[in-house]
């Protein structure tokens, strides 16, 4: 997939994956890894830029006698993420111009 | 390589880094060995998937700086040459600085100091010795004319004086050679990193 295309996609699926619940590093790659390709080291700038940008927050709870850190939505991200979705209809209509269906 | 190994190495690549971001990588990286650990996957294959420690490193480094670094966010390590640190944006806003010019340049120019203060004290130095084996050969050809220990005792101090005042000359001879060299080197190896960047 293009690296452009990919980024955009990936900060939309990081926050979908802790939209519901909050989650880890973990668990974030395990969830998305069937749906987009996603390794440890791509992960790490995206929860970097979306916390910087307020789209998420962390904090750290001990798990199995050492510390995890979770990542919540916050609102930005919420917001976000239904810019995403009500933008979905709008790329379909480009999938469809680019995969050459009939409208 | 063990796992020890891996963070050590993985460390050691992101020394560029400061410390609390540098800290913040290896926990991340830490809890994700932990929990596939607990998923019961063998440190072999933990280790796999995290790539080698160097290219783990060099995405972060190169996602260090918000703008610019997160551009190129999508294309692998392996992909981008120019992920080693010393060639990085940060480095190159570095050079920006007066405190952060060429490090070729700098010691250029406080060798260049210390040569001519060197220089000075040679000169000093050299015309010390003149004079006072000057005096030497004075005191000498009045004790060969005149006799008396007293201008013999002159005659001694002055030939001291001179091979004392001879010493500065002899050790800033031999460090100005060895500064020389060594400068030398230091703006050859420069000039090869400009290059190779």
């Amino acid at each position: 997939m293009d690296a452009q295309l990919k980024k955009g996609l990936l900060d939309v699926c990081v926050l979908a994956a802790i939209e519901q619940e909050e989650s880890y590093g973990y668990k974030i790659i395990a969830d998305l890894s069937p749906v987009i390709e996603i390794s440890e080291s791509t992960l790490y700038p995206i929860l970097k830029r979306l916390e910087g940008a307020g789209a998420l927050t962390t904090y750290s709870r001990a798990f199995n006698g050492r510390l995890r850190k979770y990542y919540l939505i916050t609102g930005e991200g919420r917001r976000r993420l239904a810019e995403f979705k009500a933008a979905v209809p709008q790329m379909e209509k480009v999938m469809d111009f680019i995969l050459r269906r009939k409208i | 390589m063990t796992a020890q190994e891996w963070f050590n190495r993985f460390a050691a690549a992101l020394a560029a880094l400061p410390e609390p971001e540098r800290e913040r990588a290896e926990a991340y990286y830490r809890e994700l060995y932990s929990d596939k650990k607990e998923m019961g996957m063998s440190e072999g294959s933990i280790l796999l998937s995290f790539g080698s420690p160097e290219n783990a490193a060099a995405e972060i480094l190169n996602n260090f700086t918000e703008d610019g670094g997160d551009e190129r966010n999508g294309q692998t390590a392996d992909s981008m040459p120019e992920n080693n640190p010393l060639c990085s944006e940060e480095n190159a806003e570095r050079k920006d600085g007066i405190l952060n010019m060429p490090r070729g340049k700098v010691i250029a120019a406080v060798c260049a100091a210390a040569a001519a203060v060197l220089l000075g004290g040679t000169a000093l130095s050299v015309a010390g010795t003149l004079l006072l084996s000057e005096l030497a050969m004075l005191f000498a050809a009045g004790t060969f004319c005149l006799g008396g220990a007293e201008t013999l005792a002159m005659g001694v101090i002055a030939l001291g004086g001179a091979v004392f005042c001879a010493m500065p000359f002899y050790y800033a001879i031999k460090y100005m050679a060895k500064g020389v060299i060594w400068v030398t080197k230091k703006i050859y190896d420069d000039v090869a990193r400009e290059e190779r960047a």
